[in-house]
């Protein structure tokens, strides 16, 4: 379980967000964040993974405070996938995986049969073995993004931080990926909570939402979610309309 | 000494190329020899004038480490500030043109023993060395070797970027704090003696990454060593000017090689990545 307990999120002393109370995260959840831009999606997911940018407040995972897990225990409990990319664009697909093996390798990271097992699977389930030995430097937008996803998810970890993980892909990728980590996340008892622009993709999908509005953090299940109607209110706009939880564009 | 040299230069560019994520860094462009240049030029040309005398061994490779860590400090302190790595280099190039207006105002002052020293200094040579020299240089080298070996998995965590070596758990800090001890101790030695050489530093690990076919740096410090050393070796028999008595400064040879090199590798390339 992952809690989250007063905390306000945002950069020096200016504040982003902020949660009045408390909030967990159950395991084997699917969960969006949803908010406009700006609204500190990605400075709460930044919080969590980093312990950076968090003003006040504690971030609880296993019952133990952030703080007082050492580095490599936090490192197998969050991983992160960031919409930056300050990565050596000469690393192969491959190299890149085997390097977020490094919580559970030596202290000169060689990988064992295990290590190779696990990022064999992952490379298959993602459709990424074609491109295996491709340089990061070489693959599109698109590609990029599933293999940093993969990326986080050979570091198997308990709970899975993404920032806008659907980005530069194409609407059937985005629904195959989604899914796909949906159902990693119930079959392996892990927990997923991604920042998204997508939001008929994330009602429809996600066990849970996240929203941040006029810098509150909320947290509720999807059908109360959207019951909330909080939907209009995030977005407010003549051109959109949300019923019951079905986005439909309005244009004259 | 060739080897010596060629293989520690080639360490420290690939550390500073890893560590700034920044295919232009390098022991030279960082300013890094400049600030081990102006150590030296503050003992040899200042010593007089404060009336301690000549000072020699030692009390040079010490002025050049520090001077080196000096600078390296600097920068590493200016990075965190500066997020834009181009920012950096402009940094470490300012730096450098400082260290020379230092020492060019020392220079002024010094006697014409002293600045005949520093110049001859200035140019590089492999060749003035003693074994005592050669004896403390490898054991520098020694010991920046133990230290890499302790830093090779957070050197590749660093490839995926900060935040995700941070994520992986790796302490960005203490990395960060060995890689500045083996840059200066490798760089500040290695110039210590042998003077500010360009380009092997810079050059090296993009002639490792073109050959080789993956960035680990288990491969490419091996590599890199291998390279650095032979390219310097390569570079110090065309300096002694075969078949006539006279031998040239080892920085023009290299700077002569170097500089082309760098041109072809952008034109090849287009664009070069650490």
């Amino acid at each position: 379980m992952m809690r989250l307990k007063n905390i306000q999120v945002g950069y020096g002393h200016c504040v982003v967000a902020e949660l009045d109370g408390d909030l967990a995260f159950a395991k084997a959840k699917f969960i969006s964040i949803i908010g406009t831009n700006g609204s500190g999606k990605s400075t709460l997911l930044r919080a969590i993974a980093s312990g950076k940018h968090l003003i006040k407040g504690n971030v609880f995972l296993e019952d133990k405070n952030w703080n007082d897990h050492t580095a490599q225990e936090r490192s197998r409990l969050i991983s992160i996938v960031l919409t930056e990319r300050a990565f050596s664009y000469f690393l192969s697909v491959r190299e890149l995986l085997e390097l977020s093996r490094a919580p559970y390798t030596n202290y000169i990271g060689s990988l064992a049969r295990g290590d190779q097992e696990i990022i064999n699977e992952i490379l298959e389930n993602f459709d990424l073995k074609k491109l295996e030995h491709r340089r990061a430097g070489t693959l599109s937008d698109g590609q990029l993004q599933r293999v940093l996803i993969a990326r986080a998810i050979v570091q198997d970890t308990t709970y899975i931080l993404m920032d806008e993980p659907t980005s530069h892909l194409d609407i059937n990728h985005k629904a195959d990926l989604l899914l796909l980590l949906k159902e990693y996340c119930h079959k392996k008892d892990k927990t997923i909570i991604y920042a998204t622009h997508e939001i008929q993709l994330a009602l429809s999908l996600c066990d849970e939402v996240v929203s941040i509005h006029k810098g509150n953090i909320a947290h509720r299940s999807t059908s109360d979610f959207i019951k909330s109607n909080l939907l209009d209110e995030i977005f407010p706009s003549p051109h959109v309309d949300f019923k019951h939880g079905k986005m439909e564009f309005k244009f004259k | 000494m060739a080897v010596l040299t060629g293989a520690g230069l080639a360490i420290a560019g690939l550390l500073m190329q890893t560590l700034f994520r920044n295919p232009l860094a390098g022991p030279f462009v960082l300013g890094i020899s400049s600030g081990a240049g102006l150590g030296v030029a503050l003992v040899i040309m200042g010593a007089t004038a404060l009336g301690i005398g000549a000072i020699s061994g030692i009390g040079i490779i010490t002025a050049s480490v520090v001077g080196s860590l000096v600078v390296l400090l600097l920068i590493i302190v200016m990075s965190l500030r500066i997020k834009d790595t181009m920012g950096l280099l402009i940094v470490g190039l300012m730096v450098g043109s400082l260290s020379s207006a230092v020492v060019g105002i020392l220079s002024y002052f010094s006697s014409s023993e002293e600045l005949k020293r520093y110049v001859f200094w200035s140019l590089g040579s492999l060749g003035n060395i003693n074994w005592d020299d050669l004896l403390i240089i490898s054991l520098l080298f020694f010991v920046a070797l133990l230290l890499l070996l302790w830093i090779i998995k957070p050197l590749n965590a660093l490839l995926l970027g900060e935040s995700y070596a941070l994520s992986l758990g790796i302490n960005i800090k203490k990395t960060r704090w060995i890689i500045i001890i083996i840059t200066s101790i490798l760089a500040g030695s290695i110039t210590a003696f042998a003077g500010p050489i360009a380009f092997i530093g810079l050059a090296v690990p993009h002639l490792a990454r073109l050959i080789l076919p993956t960035v680990n740096h288990k491969i490419l410090i091996p590599t890199a060593i291998l390279l650095g050393a032979t390219l310097l070796l390569f570079c110090d028999i065309a300096s002694q000017l075969p078949f006539s008595n006279y031998s040239l400064p080892i920085n023009a040879v290299t700077s002569i090689l170097g500089a082309p090199l760098i041109i072809w590798l952008i034109m090849r390339k287009r664009n070069l990545h650490f």
